[in-house]
């Protein structure tokens, strides 16, 4: 049942032009013989009318420059985005990982040359001479063996 | 819109040439300052130009376009700022120094209704709660159907003709008001 006195939006709905022809039939109707509904269909066409009466500006001179500059700007950004894409894709991580870890192992290379001896270590290393006598002791009885095959080759 | 998504930049410069007027004027009437609206409309311009590689034609390119911009103005009238800059913008169209300003913008022939007129409606239209806003704009400016006016906001055609019915009604509330005091 269409009753703009119920449901008012039929009147905007008419002014839009976006009812059937039986609704909007039945709307003019209504409205003929409603003076409410044709007072309040008179104001919202006024509104209407004051909304469309506005002047319309011109744009500023400044407007298409300002605008194209934006679109540099946005460009530019996109170029420094798609040079870091760039580095980030393929082989290029691999690579930069591998030269960034050989570099980081150099550094720690450098201020660390080497790991600390133990103290057994460095107890032979102070008395590699005296080893070096154990060395020839424990070897005595080939030592004595060997002077008398000297001696035998000397005598032959 | 398709063309210069293919990579003709030309096609983007007409697309700019023809709705740029209608877009800075719908910016104009949703935030009520002419700065601001230039602002809004090369924000919008620009969001085009960034989503060509995206684009795909799902309806008209002018509901596309006018949906971009009524995103963009509802943006901008949600920040703090634009509650500052509304209330200067009243205090200014109050003064001479509004008038001034606006006689070179504008085109003579175009101011029919009085000054003083035009500065209530634009006054009554940044009041408006912003969907009703929306919807009557979309509505007197792009003259777009309900069904296109719900897929730029996002709600039913039924809510759309609500909207717009209550934003004019809150219009001519307004403007009642003002023409009962100059009585």
């Amino acid at each position: 049942m269409i009753d703009p006195c119920k449901d008012e939006t039929f009147l905007t709905a008419l002014m839009d032009d976006v009812l059937s022809d039986a609704e909007a039939s039945a709307v003019h109707r209504h409205v003929a013989h409603c003076p409410q509904c044709r007072q309040k269909l008179a104001q919202l066409k006024e509104a209407d009318a004051m909304l469309r009466g506005l002047p319309s500006m011109e744009a500023s001179a400044d407007f298409e420059p300002a605008f194209w500059r934006k679109v540099a700007a946005e460009q530019e950004k996109r170029e420094r985005r798609s040079w870091a894409r760039y580095l980030l894709s393929g082989w290029r991580p691999v690579l930069t990982g591998g030269l960034a870890a050989g570099l980081v192992a150099g550094i720690l290379l450098l201020t660390h040359p080497g790991k600390s001896l133990s103290p057994e270590e460095l107890f032979i290393a102070e008395h590699v001479e005296l080893l070096n006598d154990y060395d020839v002791i424990n070897h005595l009885d080939l030592l004595e063996q060997w002077e008398v095959l000297q001696i035998m080759e000397d005598q032959s | 819109m398709l063309s210069f998504k293919a990579g003709d930049q030309g096609a983007f410069r007409s697309l700019f040439d023809n709705y740029k007027k209608r877009i800075i004027n719908y910016c104009y009437r949703f935030c009520g300052h002419p700065e601001v609206a230039e602002e809004l409309a090369q924000e919008t311009f620009l969001k085009v130009y960034k989503a060509a590689p995206r684009y795909r034609p799902k309806a008209r390119f002018s509901t596309w376009l006018f949906k971009i911009a009524t995103n963009v103005c509802l943006n901008e009238i949600r920040k703090p700022i634009y509650r500052n800059r509304l209330q200067s913008m009243e205090d200014e169209q109050d003064g001479v120094h509004f008038a001034t300003a606006e006689t070179n913008r504008f085109r003579p022939d175009d101011m029919v209704a009085s000054r003083q007129e035009q500065q209530m409606v634009r006054r009554a239209i940044c009041r408006l709660p912003r969907k009703q806003r929306a919807a009557l704009l979309l509505r007197i400016d792009g003259e777009f159907s309900y069904r296109e006016i719900g897929k730029q906001i996002n709600c039913s055609e039924n809510h759309v003709k609500t909207l717009i019915h209550r934003g004019r009604q809150r219009l001519r509330e307004t403007l009642a008001a003002h023409w009962e005091r100059k009585k």
